[in-house]
């Protein structure tokens, strides 16, 4: 569940992404370490020689190198602290296990999410956010970017409302004429109108039944 | 209500919905549905948009649901009206049936800090968990929730 962020998800990645893209990849890295060369398939899968795999991880290293130049200083300082001690896996998982790498990893996915988020792509961000390992996810900002993020909830209720046909006719026929104003109908007739809908709400709420509640832009 | 080609439920209520706004600013007819914000009491219009990253609420309808002190993620959204800034939260929204059963959502929806249009249910965070379908000759709603 925690590889999630695989071949597929940079494969979705548009060509204008590329800063994205690349981000997401020093994410990945981080967060697996060098023992899974995604993008270019999981090397946990066990299909490459070590040959491959050593070009793998330099095909790797050389997309991530773009965000360290076009990424903000923040990530840039991260790629100069572990990308030449990556060379040898000894040494990056001795950054990776070091005091704070952790906070840090948790900060360059919460941006590489937003970023997602701000494109508009919420499986992508989603699908960041599960690649995270799971003694990851308490973090207070995960936490809060995986509520928002989480897919909605349904469930059936015997909660109805009344055909508004007759209310959809008023809104059709006096619109104009209330310009601006909240409009509370019920059966085709106008029962208050009021500049705020909390004053509009002052109005209606001791009524038995419930108007449907309207503002006219 | 609507069956899928083996014979299970596909929607589950249907609501007649308003095609036309005539206060919008645009010329074009619009799918308007019923939904009731939790806490507010009453329902209200909401725009159905499929192409909406996210679905919106009227800051005033935000107020009176006791939203605008949640803790959000802030956002700048797209829209047909410039770049918007508000939060995204998560809350409860039912959409009303007509006919057969409502169903209740926990959905995240975008809270702006201004806004001047109505409020929209859009693909991502709330309609993405929806069966539905639209008999435009009679107007009406058909929905369910996704399995």
């Amino acid at each position: 569940m925690t590889n999630q962020l695989n071949n597929n998800v940079f494969d979705q990645l548009t060509a204008s992404s590329d800063y994205t893209r690349q981000t997401a990849a020093l994410v990945a890295m981080m967060v697996h370490g060098s023992e899974q060369s995604f993008g270019l398939g999981w090397p946990g899968q066990r299909q490459a020689e070590n040959g491959e795999r050593k070009k793998n991880m330099s095909l790797t290293l050389a997309s991530i190198r773009p965000a360290t130049e076009s990424g903000g200083s923040f990530i840039e300082s991260q790629c100069k602290g572990w990308l030449p001690a990556s060379k040898h896996r000894a040494g990056q998982k001795q950054i990776l296990s070091a005091p704070g790498v952790a906070t840090e990893i948790m900060e360059i996915t919460y941006r590489v999410v937003l970023s997602l988020m701000g494109s508009e792509q919420v499986t992508l961000a989603r699908k960041a956010l599960a690649a995270l390992p799971l003694d990851r996810l308490g973090d207070p900002m995960i936490v809060r970017l995986r509520k928002m993020l989480a897919v909605p909830v349904t469930k059936t209720s015997q909660k109805r409302d009344t055909d508004r046909t007759l209310d959809y006719q008023w809104i059709r026929d006096h619109a104009q004429d209330y310009r601006g104003q909240w409009v509370a109908l019920d059966k085709g007739e106008l029962l208050a109108a009021a500049a705020s809908l909390r004053e509009l709400l002052d109005h209606v709420k001791h009524l038995k039944h419930r108007p449907l509640l309207h503002q006219i832009s | 209500m609507l069956k899928t080609l083996d014979g299970a439920d596909f929607t589950t209520g249907r609501a007649r919905f308003l095609d036309e706004d005539a206060n919008a600013l645009e010329g074009t007819a619009k799918i308007f549905v019923k939904i009731e914000p939790s806490n507010l009491g009453f329902p209200v219009l909401a725009q159905l948009d499929t192409g909406s990253a996210w679905s919106i609420l009227k800051p005033e309808i935000a107020e009176e649901m006791q939203l605008m002190n949640e803790e959000g993620e802030p956002k700048r959204l797209s829209t047909r009206f410039g770049n918007i800034d508000g939060q995204l939260k998560r809350t409860n929204i039912t959409i009303l049936a007509d006919d057969g059963d409502s169903i209740e959502l926990e959905a995240t929806v975008f809270i702006p800090t201004e806004w001047t249009g109505g409020n929209f249910l859009g693909y991502g965070g709330l309609l993405e968990r929806v069966r539905f379908a639209v008999d435009p000759q009679e107007n009406l709603f058909y929905f369910g929730p996704s399995a």
